[in-house]
């Protein structure tokens, strides 16, 4: 395998900080519903075909997956597996449309099939979830998702990353210390995972959001409410058990309980997450460290939106200073943690009988 | 590639009128099996392969879905004239008289299902 340079890394984790910012951009614009989105973060990946090698393109496919992933505090919840799905298939589509026929193909057809391919993907993952009947959006995600591919692809078009990047190194410090608290916080993934009551997992939920509060995360009551609510109506549409009024049915509802507060928990869970430094040089740390700067350009510049958007995009120079500060509040929450996985041990006690 | 090429002609009409396509194919059929009895009433999808016991007047009535159709395996009653054959498809029915159980198996893409049949 080819080494990366320097020139290549800090390529990889320009892009995929592009990816971040657009994303944060998309999220900053109104939109009609909170889960539709343009797919505004995929620009980068359309400028990184003819800038990387299909190796390379993978990595950015995934780093950028994990960092959102990580970044909007989802990355241990099924959300994130959802995500991956969509993001293989939209990377493998693109990587084979473009390099089989670039020559007789422009981009907008390139973003549209993998549009195409990530909504079915994604479809097909959260099924999973939420029965097969969730398959019946398949056409209307399928039509959404052309169109947006279509869109992504015309701003791609139109706006241009900076050609090179510079990265003033800073003294990137190891951190430590974050062992222990990932450890207790797969503890309490685990607990939610093989839990089946639904007292515990209730319970699990709850002090997941306390967790939430100790490490200073917003808790946006109503994304959890509209989670929940989905995955109970999803299981409904597949009746099962007694029917205990009208379409209500006594298996189902148990079911679709059960698998809304594990998907819930497990969000909760994931959210202080956010708040994880990769520290060091690496790729990732790197990719972070210009995405900071990136927005800030973004959200401080005036003007128009593309205005701001060129303003973003004609940075070339980065600065990668230490972190840091964001482990104590993690370290805060320990006590919370211990009681996850201590209810882990619980729920696993309770598996034995 | 910011001007359009020639396979894009294709491709892209093709992606747009797809989902289009597949709209008949998408609303989905699943038969589900509606037990009937003294208790009340349950309501299992027919795909699922599993065995329900009910109760009735006369004693228990156990009634068997597997591989995608409906049967009652046992029944308390006298004669158990309900216990011979299996239903797989809507409108079929299994009646347990005695017991007062009615087993029927509904599609839940009514329409379709009774223009076919």
């Amino acid at each position: 395998m080819p080494r990366h340079t320097e020139n290549d890394i800090n390529l990889i984790s320009y892009l995929a900080a592009l990816c971040l910012t657009f994303s944060i951009i998309e999220s900053s614009l109104p939109h009609a519903l909170p889960f539709l989105r343009l797919g505004l973060a995929n620009i980068p990946l359309l400028w990184a075909l003819d800038r990387l090698g299909k190796r390379d393109y993978l990595l950015l496919c995934l780093i950028k997956w994990l960092l959102s992933s990580v970044i909007s505090g989802l990355i241990a919840s099924p959300f994130a597996l959802v995500a991956l799905s969509g993001s293989a298939a939209s990377a493998l589509a693109a990587l084979a449309v473009y390099s089989c026929a670039s020559r007789w193909v422009s981009l907008y057809s390139v973003s549209a099939v993998s549009s195409f391919a990530s909504g079915a993907a994604q479809l097909a993952a959260s099924s999973l979830f939420l029965t097969g009947q969730v398959m019946r959006l398949l056409p209307l995600v399928l039509a959404f998702n052309t169109v947006s591919g279509l869109i992504t692809a015309f701003v791609a078009l139109h706006l241009e990353p900076a050609e090179s990047i510079e990265i003033d190194q800073g003294c990137g410090k190891e951190e430590r210390g974050r062992g222990w608290i990932l450890a207790l916080h797969a503890l309490g993934l685990l607990a939610i995972l093989l839990n089946d009551s639904l007292i515990l997992l209730a319970l699990s939920f709850l002090l997941s959001l306390l967790l939430c509060r100790l490490s200073g995360r917003r808790i946006r009551m109503w994304f959890y409410l509209a989670g929940f609510v989905c995955v109970v109506f999803f299981n409904l549409l597949v009746p099962s058990g007694r029917v205990l009024w009208g379409p209500v049915t006594s298996l189902a509802l148990y079911e679709g309980v059960s698998r809304g507060l594990r998907l819930i928990a497990l969000t909760a869970l994931s959210q202080p997450l956010a708040g994880l430094d990769p520290g060091g040089k690496g790729l990732l740390a790197r990719t972070l460290a210009i995405h900071g700067q990136l927005s800030q350009t973004f959200f401080s510049s005036e003007g128009t939106l593309p205005r701001r958007v060129r303003a973003a995009l004609e940075q070339r120079v980065f600065r990668q200073s230490t972190a840091g500060g964001k482990r104590e509040s993690l370290a805060a929450a320990l006590p919370v943690n211990l009681l996850l996985a201590a209810l882990c041990l619980l729920s696993l006690a309770l598996r034995q009988m | 590639m910011i001007r359009a090429r020639a396979l894009d002609f294709v491709i892209i009409p093709l992606l747009l009128a797809a989902p289009f396509l597949m709209l008949p194919w998408s609303g989905g059929s699943s038969e589900s099996v509606r037990i009937q009895c003294e208790d009340g009433i349950y309501v299992y999808p027919l795909s699922q392969d599993r065995t329900v016991t009910v109760r009735g007047p006369a004693g228990n009535t156990v009634v068997k879905i597997e591989s995608g159709s409906v049967s009652i395996i046992w029944s308390d009653c006298p004669n158990r004239t309900c216990m011979s054959g299996s239903v797989s498809r809507y409108p079929g029915t299994l009646v347990c008289l005695p017991n007062r159980v009615i087993v029927t198996v509904e599609g839940n893409g009514g329409d379709v299902d009774a223009a076919s049949y």
